[in-house]
C-alpha cells in the first residue's frame, strides 16, 4: 500500500516535471501612467491599463491553443528583466512610450521609457533563450528591433520572432496588431510557443557565473557595494551592450556579479545606468567595485574635487598600471 | 466610411461628455473626415459652438437672462480627439559620435579628434546630463545659455583636449 502511494507520488512528480518543461506563458507588460495617458475629457475612471488588459484577454480567447497568461502593469526594469529571463515565458509584449530619432547634427534621441521615465531599452538584450516572441508596442519600436538584430544582440535567440511598428503607435491599436501577429505565428505552427526539450547551445554573451562554477576562472567580479538605503535597479553597460543587471533593492546587502573576463578586456569602460534622465534628483546608484586582477584599477569618472559626473548614471574607467 | 463614422462618433462622444464646456456640435463632416485622415498627424482644427448665458440687472430693479452662442475654432492634437493614446516619446537627447564623412569634413576634424570623441562619448553625455541638471533652475533663456557655456568650459577639463576641441568644432557647425 505504502509502496503504491510512493509510486503514485513519484508519477505525479514526474508528470508535473514534464509539464513544467513544456510550460509556456505569454506575458503582457504595460508601463503607462493612467493619469498622463488619458485622452482629454475622459472620466477619471478611464484607465489605459484596464483597457489594455481587457483587450489582451479578448485577443487571447481567440487563440486556438490554450495559453497561460499574465499581465503586469507599471512594469519597470526589474519586472522586465525577470520576465525576459523567466524560463516559462515564451512570448512577451511590452507596451510603453518609445522614440527613435536621428538629427542631422550632433544629437540623437532614442529611448524606450517605463512609467517612471526610466530608459530601459538596453534591458531587452537580456532576452533569454526560451523567448520565441517579443513585441515592442511603442512608437517606432521596429527601428529598435532592427538595430538590435543588426548589432547581433539577439544572435543567441535565433528563433525569436519580433513585432514592432515604424510609425507612431496608439497603445490599443499596437497591442491588437502585436496579438494578431502572434496569432498568425501560432496558426502557422501550433507548437510555436512551446518550449523545446533542449535549449539552443548558443550561449548568451549576457551570462553570469557562480563562484563554484567551472568557468569561474574566465569570469571577473563586479561588486555593487552595500546600499545604505533603497537602491535603484541598474544596468551595467559596455558601450551600449548590456553585460549585467542589478534589480532594485531595499535591503542592505552587497550585490555581486561575475561576468566574462573577455568582456572587460575589450573596452576599458563600464557604465552603471539607472535609466533616469538628467532632471531626476536623488538617485542612489551605490558604488561599483570591480576586481581587476589583470592589473590596473577601475576609477569612477569624477571632477578633480571628487564629485561623480553623471545624473542617473556613473562611468567607471580602467586605469592601467 | 466606417472609419469616418467611428471617428465622428468618438469625437461627438467626448465633446458631449465634457462637463466643463457646453459644446453642442462640430461644424462639418468634412472636418471630421480630415480628422480621420489626420489621425496620426500632429494638428487638426475643429469648429465648436458654445452656448453661454448671462444674467444682468434691469433698470426696473429686476433681472434678465440672455443666452447667446459663440463660434470659435479650437485646436487639438488629432490623436487626442480620436481618443488615442500615442506611445511617442520625445526621447533623451544624446550626443552621438556617429558622424558622417561630410560632417567630419565640414567641421575639419582630425582623425585623432574623431577617435577621441568616439572613445569618450559616454563621458561627454555624462557631462551633458550634469549641465542639463544644473541649468534647469535658471529661468532666463539667455542666462541659461550663458551658464551652460561656462559649465562646458569647466567640465571639459576632465576630457581629453582632442575631445574638447572636436566638440567645440562640431558645436560651431551647429550654429
Amino acid at each position: 500500500m505504502t509502496q503504491n502511494l510512493i509510486k503514485l507520488i513519484i508519477f505525479i512528480g514526474l508528470l508535473c516535471g514534464t509539464m513544467q518543461s513544456f510550460a509556456h506563458k505569454i506575458v503582457l507588460l504595460t508601463s503607462l501612467n493612467p493619469e498622463t495617458n488619458r485622452p482629454p475629457l475622459r472620466l477619471k475612471s478611464w484607465n489605459i491599463n484596464k483597457k489594455l488588459e481587457k483587450k489582451f484577454n479578448q485577443y487571447l480567447s481567440k487563440f486556438n491553443t490554450s495559453l497561460s497568461a499574465e499581465v503586469i502593469h507599471f512594469a519597470g526594469p526589474t519586472e522586465l528583466y525577470r520576465t525576459l529571463r523567466d524560463p516559462e515565458v515564451t512570448a512577451l509584449i511590452w507596451v510603453g512610450h518609445a522614440g527613435f530619432g536621428d538629427s542631422e547634427g550632433l544629437g540623437q534621441t532614442r529611448s524606450i521609457v517605463d512609467h517612471k521615465g526610466r530608459d530601459i531599452k538596453s534591458l531587452f538584450q537580456a532576452a533569454g533563450p526560451q523567448l520565441k516572441y517579443l513585441a515592442l508596442v511603442g512608437c517606432q519600436g521596429a527601428f529598435f528591433l532592427n538595430e538590435w538584430r543588426d548589432k547581433g544582440y539577439f544572435s543567441h535567440v535565433p528563433k525569436l520572432q519580433t513585432y514592432g511598428r515604424e510609425v507612431k503607435t496608439d497603445a490599443r491599436k499596437g497591442l491588437r496588431k502585436a496579438m494578431k501577429r502572434l496569432e498568425e505565428l501560432v496558426d502557422h505552427d501550433s507548437k510555436f510557443l512551446e518550449q523545446e526539450t533542449s535549449q539552443p547551445s548558443i550561449k548568451s554573451p549576457f551570462q553570469y557565473y557562480q563562484k563554484n562554477d567551472d568557468q569561474y576562472e574566465i569570469a571577473q567580479v563586479i561588486r555593487l557595494n552595500e546600499a545604505k538605503e533603497e537602491m535603484e535597479a541598474v544596468q551595467i553597460l559596455q558601450k551600449d551592450r548590456l553585460i549585467a543587471f542589478f534589480p532594485q533593492s531595499n535591503t542592505i546587502q552587497a550585490k555581486e556579479v561575475l561576468i566574462k573576463r573577455s568582456n572587460l578586456k575589450s573596452a576599458k569602460k563600464i557604465v552603471l545606468e539607472s535609466g533616469f534622465g538628467p532632471l531626476t534628483k536623488d538617485i542612489n546608484l551605490g558604488r561599483l567595485n570591480i576586481e581587476a586582477d589583470e592589473g590596473g584599477h577601475w576609477d569612477l569618472f569624477q571632477t578633480p574635487s571628487g564629485k561623480p559626473i553623471g545624473i542617473g548614471k556613473h562611468i567607471y574607467q580602467h586605469i592601467g598600471d | 466610411m466606417k472609419k469616418i463614422l467611428s471617428t465622428v462618433l468618438l469625437t461627438a462622444t467626448f465633446i458631449l461628455s465634457s462637463p466643463t464646456q457646453a459644446i453642442i456640435g462640430i461644424a462639418t463632416d468634412s472636418e471630421a473626415t480630415a480628422i480621420a485622415g489626420l489621425a496620426l498627424m500632429d494638428i487638426s482644427q475643429i469648429w465648436v459652438v458654445e452656448s453661454r448665458s448671462t444674467t444682468r440687472r434691469t433698470r426696473r430693479g429686476g433681472f434678465s437672462r440672455s443666452t447667446y452662442v459663440t463660434y470659435r475654432v479650437i485646436t487639438y492634437p488629432a490623436f487626442l480627439i480620436a481618443g488615442l493614446v500615442l506611445l511617442d516619446e520625445q526621447g533623451r537627447a544624446e550626443i552621438t559620435a556617429n558622424l558622417s564623412n561630410e560632417q567630419i569634413a565640414q567641421a575639419k576634424l582630425s582623425d585623432a579628434e574623431v577617435a577621441a570623441l568616439k572613445s569618450e562619448i559616454e563621458e561627454v553625455n555624462a557631462i551633458k546630463d550634469m549641465i542639463a541638471s544644473e541649468i534647469s533652475s535658471v529661468e532666463n533663456d539667455e542666462q541659461r545659455m550663458e551658464k551652460a557655456g561656462q559649465l562646458w568650459t569647466s567640465y571639459s577639463e576632465v576630457l581629453s583636449e582632442d575631445t574638447a576641441i572636436a566638440l567645440f568644432k562640431l558645436a560651431s557647425l551647429e550654429k
